[in-house]
């Protein structure tokens, strides 16, 4: 019995234009703590890049605290968060799953890249939602439970 | 008991980077200085002309590191084949310049304006004319590829020491901070390529000026090539050459393979193969897989880039460097003052800060690190490119400790500036 994406996903996203400065990011998805992962989207909706809560959390590391994880070999690392203003600056290539792709298919992508969200898109790679290790475990458990009774 | 010396050059292996390790462990630990001096340090104290010469005397094998044929660089003596220990040294700093590479963003700098580039060019040129100079002075009758060498060796800043200094004085973000950043990071990517100039020259033994300007032109071209490949087609890169690994996870992996690949390609065109590993890292820089191709080829780096630092530090002549010394010395002040000077001018009269500001620009581009000690490990593998016999060593040796006494001395030389900015504010 495999579980497509569409049964366990979310119609919820924080999606950002790639133009957009850092701290309206962080404000995006302080809003609501419901998703953690930023969608860098173009003008229709499409997905760009995504922004993980590594990087932002990196970007106010050096912003507001002044400090760098790897200083050494030539402060490359410094130089590059300290000139990253805007979304584009910081996005990494996005991963995405599709409304009828199989689940197993979002937990290896969370697991590949060591995240737990990953966005849905529609065959447009337009951005319609995310799927989360919430939405996985809690069926999982669920079912598991319901199993041993 | 046969098995066993045949892979004795594993021993040596795990004696090298264990030693590495724990000089790198020690200073950055209990002297907050970067890791490299400590591995650097540890090869000396290992090498076979000091400690190693003492307990492994009459172990040839672990004394050559493992060589079966071949024999100590600096020795003199012929080698018939490759050494294990040089094969191994080669594809460390390849992965160490693939990562430099990946970690360096061309967009970073250009946003931030012509400061940095200029202040970048003055630490170059000066500090180059001083140690070619003083180097021909020295050693008129040497060959002029080692002069060159020399010059290219005073070249590179590694501001890591820097970076943390300033990070600890909360200026990272200051005017004169970015400034070193991005001159540093520039002087890196023209110390590789006046390398990746003079390496062809000593390899090919041809000091010509039409051979002069046709590799010039080759290595320009292979730069640019790749650089726009990566700017224009990383799109491609990542859909053609990244996507198909991304679900094994081992797509950073690839993007290495490929680094290695274009490294031993530039080959073909008389370069040396640290640029290409560099450009090659440079060009998967543009792609939106940079983040993950970074965190998962560091650890290969971290795990290797040691061994490549405690050989060359196991290769400098302790002995040999008392008569060195004077030269050692003078490079050492020249590569001071040629920094300082030569940044500090283009700083406050064409970027416009501040005699302080400036300064701290000058001070701070004083370390000599990683750049500089594989340009001297690239001239070294390069048989006859630094001279022969002792001139060889003693230039090597004093190339080392220029790199070592820059970086030592720069949070001294750097703090009265900082109290001087404070007391002013």
């Amino acid at each position: 019995m495999t579980k497509k994406v569409h049964e366990l996903m979310i119609d919820k996203s924080v999606t950002v234009s790639e133009d957009e400065e850092i701290f309206e990011v962080a404000n995006k998805v302080t809003k609501d703590c419901e998703t953690l992962l930023v969608c860098v989207v173009d003008k229709e909706n499409k997905l760009i890049g995504m922004i993980t809560p590594k990087e932002l959390l990196k970007a106010a590391e050096v912003g507001e605290y002044g400090n760098v994880s790897h200083p050494f070999f030539s402060g490359r690392e410094a130089l590059h968060l300290l000139t990253s203003d805007h979304a584009r600056d910081i996005m990494s290539a996005p991963i995405s799953v599709k409304p009828d792709d199989e689940v197993q298919m979002a937990i290896d992508l969370m697991l590949g890249s060591n995240l737990y969200e990953v966005p849905v898109v529609d065959k447009d790679n337009k951005v319609v939602g995310e799927i989360n290790f919430l939405g996985i475990i809690s069926h999982s458990v669920w079912k598991g439970s319901a199993d041993r009774e | 008991m046969e098995i066993e010396i045949y892979f004795k050059f594993i021993l040596a292996f795990a004696l090298i980077l264990i030693a590495a390790r724990l000089g790198g462990e020690f200073t950055e630990r209990y002297l907050k200085q970067p890791a490299v001096l400590g591995e650097l340090v540890a090869g000396i104290i290992i090498s076979p002309f000091a400690l190693g010469g003492l307990i492994f005397g009459n172990d040839p094998i672990i004394l050559n590191f493992a060589s079966i044929s071949g024999w100590f660089v600096l020795t003199g003596e012929e080698i018939s084949d490759l050494h294990i220990m040089e094969i191994i040294s080669s594809i460390a700093v390849v992965i160490l310049l693939f990562v430099a590479g990946v970690e360096t963003n061309v967009r970073d700098f250009v946003k931030q304006g012509k400061t940095g580039v200029l202040v970048a060019v003055g630490g170059v040129i000066l500090p180059f004319a001083f140690g070619y100079f003083i180097t021909r002075l020295f050693y008129p009758d040497g060959p002029s590829t080692a002069w060159l060498f020399m010059g290219a060796v005073l070249v590179a800043t590694s501001i890591g020491i820097t970076v943390r200094i300033l990070m600890d004085m909360g200026r990272l973000n200051t005017r004169a901070g970015t400034t070193i950043l991005v001159a540093a990071v520039i002087d890196d990517i023209i110390g590789i390529i006046i390398l990746s100039i003079i390496a062809s020259m000593a390899s090919t033994g041809s000091v010509e000026a039409l051979h002069i300007a046709r590799i010039t032109f080759i290595g320009f071209a292979v730069w640019f090539a790749l650089l726009m490949i990566g700017v224009k087609f990383h799109k491609y890169i990542s859909k053609i050459l990244l996507n198909p690994f991304k679900r094994s996870g081992t797509m950073p992996i690839v993007a290495l393979l490929v680094g290695i690949l274009i490294a031993y390609l530039v080959t073909l065109a008389d370069l040396h193969p640290v640029v290409g590993a560099y450009v090659a890292g440079l060009m998967f820089a543009a792609c939106g897989e940079k983040e993950e191709i970074i965190e998962k080829t560091r650890p290969i780096m971290l795990f290797l880039a040691p061994f490549f630092f405690c050989f060359l530090g196991m290769q400098v002549d302790m002995p040999l460097m008392v008569s060195a010394a004077l030269i050692a010395f003078i490079l050492i002040v020249l590569a001071t003052v040629g920094k300082i000077v030569g940044c500090y001018l283009p700083a406050r009269f064409l970027g416009k800060l501040s005699n302080n500001e400036a300064m701290i620009v000058g001070v701070g581009m004083v370390p000599r690190g990683e750049v500089g000690l594989i340009v001297a490990g690239v001239a070294l593998l390069i048989p006859g490119a630094l001279g022969t016999g002792d001139m060889a060593s003693e230039l090597f040796g004093a190339a080392v400790a220029v790199s070592l006494f820059t970086t030592l001395i720069t949070p001294a030389l750097l703090k009265p500036f900082f109290k001087r900015a404070t007391a002013v504010t």
